[in-house]
């Protein structure tokens, strides 16, 4: 997947991730993999800035733990996260059914609307 | 405690990252590199265990990282504010600091006025010139005050009318955008330029307009007898007054600042 379409939403992503529970980056990262199969293999320093950014906009918070003998930073959703996700959650799928039903062949879009 | 390998890929990376942190926030710079240290950790164990040599593991776990300075680049433009933003703050004080100034004129105006009680219409408003009296514009200014005894005394009554209602009522309408304006800009934060930038703005303008004002009224009195003077002697006090709050205000907050230390 080209992922220089995707980065753009990579908080998006992160939030959706964190809304499953706390995380630290690494495996913040691992579940983005897994969740998409694979598809979406960001270049792993990224995601940092990304979650520090979300961090700045108190979307998430943070705090230092011991995680399988090392120190990590452990990122959890805010409430005003929950609700920033649900925002745009509905505003991608409003994106992707717009973009969906330009791309959708003509045939097809008439049989839809018959 | 051993002292780490210099060639392992790992701590290359480490070493390169710490350098190109400079100017970063200390506290941030330690947090990307421990959180740096610990996934590059993890990546090049993963790997390991998958059965990839360990100095191999430890170059692959940097490349998939991706280049410092990608990472330092996205940390910095974090930092910074957004156009968007900045402009938002830049109008949001040019509005709070046009509606100080337009109270400074109101109050101008009220100073205009008891300048006039004092001195007579014309130590505020001047002589008009003889080419200003023309036939309509007489009958225009008689029309203001009928009992005038000469077209230049109707000049100078309707003039310093101007002078003092139309700087006060300009005042009035300053005082309703501060009010509102001041209310809507401080019930948020970031919607006006840091204070001491806005104070520095503040403190510059209406020092200017207190100069340039009060050397206007010297050279009325030089080169007029001091006719039309007051109108820039009731505007120099009320401009290097507003001066001397925005200074005080500036001075105090640049006086908390920890002192700079001295090499």
């Amino acid at each position: 997947m080209k992922l220089d379409r995707v980065r753009g939403h990579l908080e998006l992503l992160l939030l959706s991730v964190l809304s499953d529970g706390p995380g630290h980056g690494y495996a913040l990262l691992a579940a983005l993999r897994d969740r998409s199969d694979g598809a979406l293999d960001f270049t792993e320093g990224a995601v940092y800035p990304a979650l520090h950014r979300l961090e700045d906009l108190a979307l998430i918070d943070s705090d230092w733990q011991q995680v399988l003998g090392r120190r990590r930073r452990v990122y959890r959703i805010t409430p005003a996260g929950t609700k920033a996700l649900a925002a745009q959650r509905s505003d991608w799928r409003a994106l992707v059914d717009a973009v969906d039903a330009v791309l959708r062949p003509v045939q097809l879009r008439t049989a839809v609307a018959r | 405690m051993s002292r780490p390998s210099a060639a392992s890929p790992v701590e290359c990376y480490l070493d390169e990252l710490l350098t190109a942190c400079a100017g970063l926030p200390p506290g941030e710079t330690r947090w990307l590199l421990a959180e740096t240290e610990a996934h590059l950790r993890d990546r090049a164990e993963a790997l390991s265990a998958g059965g990839v040599p360990d100095f191999e593991a430890e170059e692959q776990a940097v490349a998939q990282f991706g280049p410092v300075a990608a990472i330092v680049r996205a940390e910095r433009d974090r930092a910074r504010l957004p156009l968007l933003a900045l402009m938002r703050q830049v109008l949001g004080s040019a509005v709070l600091l046009g509606s100080v100034g337009a109270v400074a004129v109101g109050v101008s105006g009220v100073l205009a006025a008891v300048l006039q009680a004092i001195g007579g219409a014309r130590f505020v408003v001047g002589d008009p010139s003889s080419s200003a009296m023309t036939g309509s514009a007489c009958a225009r200014w008689f029309q203001g005050d009928p009992h005038a005894a000469s077209c230049a005394a109707a000049a100078i009554s309707d003039w310093s009318a101007e002078t003092t209602w139309y700087r006060i009522a300009f005042g009035v309408l300053g005082a309703l955008v501060l009010a509102v304006g001041h209310r809507y800009l401080a019930r948020g934060t970031g919607r006006l330029l840091p204070a001491q930038v806005g104070d520095t703005i503040a403190v510059t303008l209406f020092l200017a307009a207190g100069v340039a004002t009060a050397a206007l009224g010297v050279d009325a009195i030089a080169t007029a007898s001091g006719h039309g003077s007051g109108k820039w002697f009731s505007a120099a006090p009320v401009a290097l007054g507003a001066a001397v709050i925005y200074g005080v205000r500036l001075s105090r907050a640049l006086r908390r600042q920890p002192a700079a230390r001295v090499a």
